[in-house]
């Protein structure tokens, strides 16, 4: 095989092979005879534009004059035009979109010019993203000599200061570049040409170009910026991608014509500047859990910060020119109380916070920048100066607690929004808040949350004086200052800073339902619920049978007067059929209201006899703590007491004795009242229609009532003590139930036994009478006869 | 021979009847009132408006009799027992008891002549004084309070009561049970069975004279 070159016929074939096909290419370039002029006899001529199968409209003119200036002056057309069969030109081509055939005749270009020669902003070129005619035209390329002397050229206009333009909508554009400067600019070597080729490449230059405004011409010419500055590479910072996604114009931060190049600016900018090239952008960041968070700074909010001596980096530590660190945050939140942890707490010591109390414990629960501010970081005479109320907001808008002596956490925080929903938003904080003031903020001690809510009450009081003295005579007011733990007081209602009327039936049943749950059931079937939920504005709430602030228990309060405060007129109404005769008098009706509650007659439930103690001095229950404590018994034993027999039911005896020795120490009377078995039946009101209109359902002997005795404890529990159904129609009754009695129903029996004996012994004194005269008769007979 | 006294004029004959008729109405539908439930003769409203009704009539009836009594003066003539002469008194009652338990047996004459001024024997006196002076009031007025309980809420307390007011109430109606019974026969003691029942009727009670 090394032999082989050696050979001289080896040799002779491969000259001739080599020689052929050299030839043979040559033949095929040339021997048809088309060179530049050739082409340009036909193409140098203005003729119609090519129509392309997709619409488009291909000019196939060049115009030979300025080809010759071009650096491709003197090659031949075919040199790039290599795809056309020459055999059968001019004969058209088939042209899909000029797209295309730029793409094809840019293959050619890259022959030439190789990929590694090109600079590194023709990356997108390099790989067929961008054709080259796109900037450097089809045929009339410069050289790098041309481009400078042709931007000299620009610049001869542009150089100097001239009027600017005014666009269409109004706007001055001015087209002023100052030539030192722009030649100083990363551009400068390619001219203007890079960017504004439409103008450059435009015969009719300088005719004023159609600009429709500043942002439209600026998106226009920022959308070049990317065929030579590839997405991927400027994608390489997250940060700087997301910008581009945003739309953010690449002129804002880089700056048009006389902005030095970048990497200079980088370099020269202090930190602050650097940061704020992006960040005094709108720029949002999106958190995990879906929130969007702004991350702009905005330089004049920074200018009035206490911080604005301070270097960015020196609270975001981690961060540089070189380093930008993301924080994975998962919430707002989060986020608000990690930097405060680590950015604020790090100069901002416990040492130095602990000095004011409030503010460590509010340091330590709640984020720093919810008072502070991100960047607008506030200067505490800035604080100072602000309004009372804005002032405690400034630490009392925060997630504050307040820790009681036992335990028992309360939060202080005071949420603003609601606070200017309450009928007290014009009040300041100090008119209930006594004793505090900007200057000072008393540290006061609790035992826990109801000792605290104790102060509330008076803090009410002071304006609201007639109804917390209402409150304090009511079931609520004493459940509450009996130590009861879910006994309400006036912030339960009306809540603590949201303070608000309760204008509508809806609005007051709400509160009540809250812990009435049960009475709200009931009261669904009743007639007024269905007149609340038909939007019936005097449909009653809770409060207009019960009361708002003196409710009192169900045994003491006079729940009938309630109902007559809307239902006038009843007295008449019920008089139609409930009276006396011979008169018609309301006051028998009222006997009747006085005796029973509305809901024995007007709701469906099993119907009691309730016997309640009321203490003659006060007029209040006596409550069962009480008796136990005048008796000298424990709580638990005041039960066994009354029911001596300890068969679960009080006879007639019994109450009579327990009466007795109660009444040795303390004056009580009894109180009765027909009212439903179960006090929740009560709220089922039913329609008129089905009321009870049939007086012998109550006065009658074998009415199913139940007897029932009901103390009330500390806690304004009721606690229920069965009668005997006999307790009440026995001769102790007539004691112990001395103001109540319901005709035939509580009659006392025995009397109907002495009836029937005094009828029995009537009738046996005549008879007997008769008898002894019948047996006397031969006497008396005798006697006449004078024997 | 026999001698007729006029003993019970015209306006004491009417209330008599009319008091008889309520008494008894009245005492009837008490105890439908007090044993609704056990017995229905008739219904509970109906035996209330009965009852009140009468209890008015009753109330008219008795102010017919004091206006009548008091304004002709005769009530402390015939009523009012000679509390002043207790010995004449007591030992009248004694005689008239004494009459009724054995003398009327051993065909002993009646110690007491009636006399338009002295329509009553001793006992009758004191019974009737009772009867008329405290228990028709009572039983009057313990009705008003149970009538109406608001109205008469006065009366109820001065009388100590709701339960008391009953108590009294239904106490006189076992009362007149007995005393009805009692009344009736003894008004068929007079010289014939119907004597003091006709006279009650006609007025004038005949009595044998005596020699």
């Amino acid at each position: 095989m090394k032999n082989l070159y050696k050979n001289p016929i080896f040799l002779l074939l491969l000259f001739i092979v080599l020689i052929g096909g050299y030839l043979g290419f040559s033949n095929d370039l040339y021997a048809v005879g088309y060179s530049s002029k050739g082409c340009l006899k036909c193409h140098g001529e203005k003729m119609l534009p090519k129509v392309l199968p997709n619409g488009e409209k291909m000019s196939l003119y060049v115009n030979p004059k300025r080809y010759k200036k071009s650096v491709h002056g003197q090659m031949d057309c075919i040199f790039c035009h290599r795809s056309l069969d020459f055999s059968k030109h001019p004969r058209p081509i088939k042209i899909k979109s000029k797209e295309a055939y730029a793409k094809k005749v840019c293959r050619y270009c890259l022959m030439c010019h190789s990929a590694d020669s090109l600079g590194f902003f023709h990356k997108n070129a390099v790989k067929g993203k961008v054709t080259c005619d796109v900037c450097h035209t089809a045929h009339y390329i410069k050289s790098m000599r041309q481009i400078a002397k042709e931007t000299k050229g620009c610049l001869k206009c542009h150089g100097e200061k001239m009027l600017p333009k005014v666009l269409p909508n109004g706007e001055k554009m001015s087209l002023y570049v100052n030539p030192k400067k722009f030649a100083r600019t990363n551009h400068a070597k390619i001219g203007c040409f890079a960017c504004h080729y439409d103008i450059y490449n435009a015969v009719r230059h300088p005719v004023p170009a159609k600009i429709k405004s500043k942002e439209a011409f600026t998106k226009k010419i920022v959308k070049r910026c990317l065929l030579c500055h590839s997405y991927s590479a400027l994608a390489r910072y997250k940060g700087h991608a997301y910008v581009i996604k945003k739309g953010i114009s690449c002129i804002k931060c880089h700056g048009y014509h006389e902005k030095p190049a970048f990497k200079i600016w980088k370099r020269k900018a202090s930190i602050n500047e650097f940061c704020l090239k992006c960040h005094s952008l709108a720029l949002t960041k999106k958190l995990p859990d879906g929130e969007v968070m702004s991350v702009q700074v905005k330089r004049e909010v920074l200018l009035h910060s206490v911080h604005k001596n301070l270097k960015c980096t020196d609270c975001h530590a981690g961060f540089s020119k070189t380093r930008h660190p993301i924080y994975h945050w998962k919430s707002k939140e989060e986020y608000l109380k990690n930097m405060a942890k680590i950015v604020c707490q790090r100069c901002h010591t416990d040492a130095q916070l602990k000095k004011n109390p409030a503010h460590y414990q509010l340091a330590k629960r709640d984020s720093c920048i919810k008072c502070h501010g991100y960047h607008n970081v506030k200067p505490i005479k800035a604080v100072a100066e602000l309004p009372v109320n804005e002032y405690c907001l400034v630490c009392h808008r925060g997630n504050l607690i307040k820790k009681m002596e036992n335990g028992e956490v309360l939060s202080v925080q005071v949420k603003e929004e609601a606070l200017l929903h309450s009928v007290h938003k014009n009040l300041k904080c100090t008119d209930c808040h006594k004793g505090f003031s900007k200057q000072s903020h008393p540290f006061r001690k609790f035992k826990s949350i109801a000792d605290y809510r104790k102060m509330a009450t008076k803090i009410c009081a002071e304006c609201h004086s007639k109804e917390v003295a209402l409150y304090e005579k009511g079931a609520h007011g004493m459940a509450f200052a009996s130590g009861k733990k879910n006994a309400p007081n006036c912030l339960s209602c009306h809540g603590y800073h949201q303070v608000k009327k309760l204008a509508t039936a809806k609005e007051k049943m709400e509160i009540c339902v809250k812990c009435h749950k049960d009475a709200f059931n009931a009261f669904k079937d009743s007639v007024h619920y269905i007149a609340m939920k038909k939007g019936n504005k005097n449909a009653p709430a809770c409060s207009d049978c019960h009361g708002a602030h003196g409710i009192k228990v169900a045994s003491v309060a006079d729940l009938t007067n309630n109902c007559l405060k809307c239902h006038k007129g009843v007295e008449v109404a019920h008089n139609t059929w409930l009276y006396n005769p011979p008169f018609t008098l309301t006051t028998f009706v009222k006997a009747h209201f006085k005796g029973a509650s509305c809901a024995v007659c007007h709701a469906k439930g099993k119907k009691a006899i309730m016997v309640s103690l009321v203490k003659v001095a006060t007029k209040q229950p006596i409550k069962i703590e009480e008796v136990a404590k005048v008796l000298g018994i424990s709580v638990s034993a005041v039960r066994s007491e009354i029911d001596k027999n300890g068969d679960g039911v009080i006879q007639g005896k019994e109450l009579w004795r327990f009466l007795n020795k109660l009444n040795r120490e303390v004056k009580v009377k009894t109180k009765g009242r027909l009212v439903m078995l179960n006090p929740n039946d009560a709220h089922k009101i039913l329609d008129k229609t089905h009321a009870i209109g049939k007086c012998s359902v109550c006065h009658n002997v074998k009415a199913n009532f139940k007897g029932e005795l009901e103390l009330i404890n500390d806690k304004l529990q009721p606690q229920s003590f069965t009668l005997a159904k006999k307790a009440l129609n026995s001769v102790y009754a007539i004691p112990t139930l001395r103001h109540f009695y319901v005709l035939t129903l509580t009659k006392i029996s025995i009397l109907d036994l002495l009836f029937i004996i005094a009828v029995i012994g009537g009738i046996c004194f005549g008879l007997g009478h008769l008898t002894l005269r019948i047996l006397t008769a031969p006497i008396r007979r005798k006697r006449r006869e004078g024997r | 021979m026999k001698k007729r006294v006029y003993l019970h004029p015209v306006p004491v004959r009417i209330w008599h009847w009319v008091n008889a008729i309520s008494f008894i109405i009245l005492i009837l539908t008490g105890l439908q009132i007090r044993f609704i439930g056990k017995t229905e003769w008739i219904s509970f409203h109906t035996a209330v408006k009965i009852h009140s009704v009468f209890g008015f009539i009753l109330l008219a009836n008795y102010l017919l009799w004091f206006c009548y009594y008091f304004f002709t003066g005769k009530f402390f003539k015939i009523y009012i027992p000679p509390f002043w002469k207790p010995v004449d008194w007591i030992s009248g009652m004694i005689r008239q008891a004494l009459y009724y338990g054995y003398g009327i047996m051993v065909g002993k004459k009646n110690p007491h002549h009636p006399s338009p001024e002295h329509k009553f024997n001793p006992l009758q006196q004191v019974a009737y004084l009772m009867i008329m002076m405290v228990c028709i009031p009572l039983q009057i007025l313990t009705g008003l309070v149970l009538w109406d309980p608001v109205k008469f809420a006065w009366l109820g307390k001065l009388l100590g009561g709701l339960q008391v007011v009953s108590l009294i109430h239904t106490g006189l109606w076992v009362f007149y049970g007995f005393f009805i019974f009692v009344h009736i026969y003894l008004s068929t003691l007079g010289h014939t069975p119907l004597a003091h029942i006709i006279a009650m009727i006609t007025g004038y009670e005949e009595e044998e004279e005596e020699h």
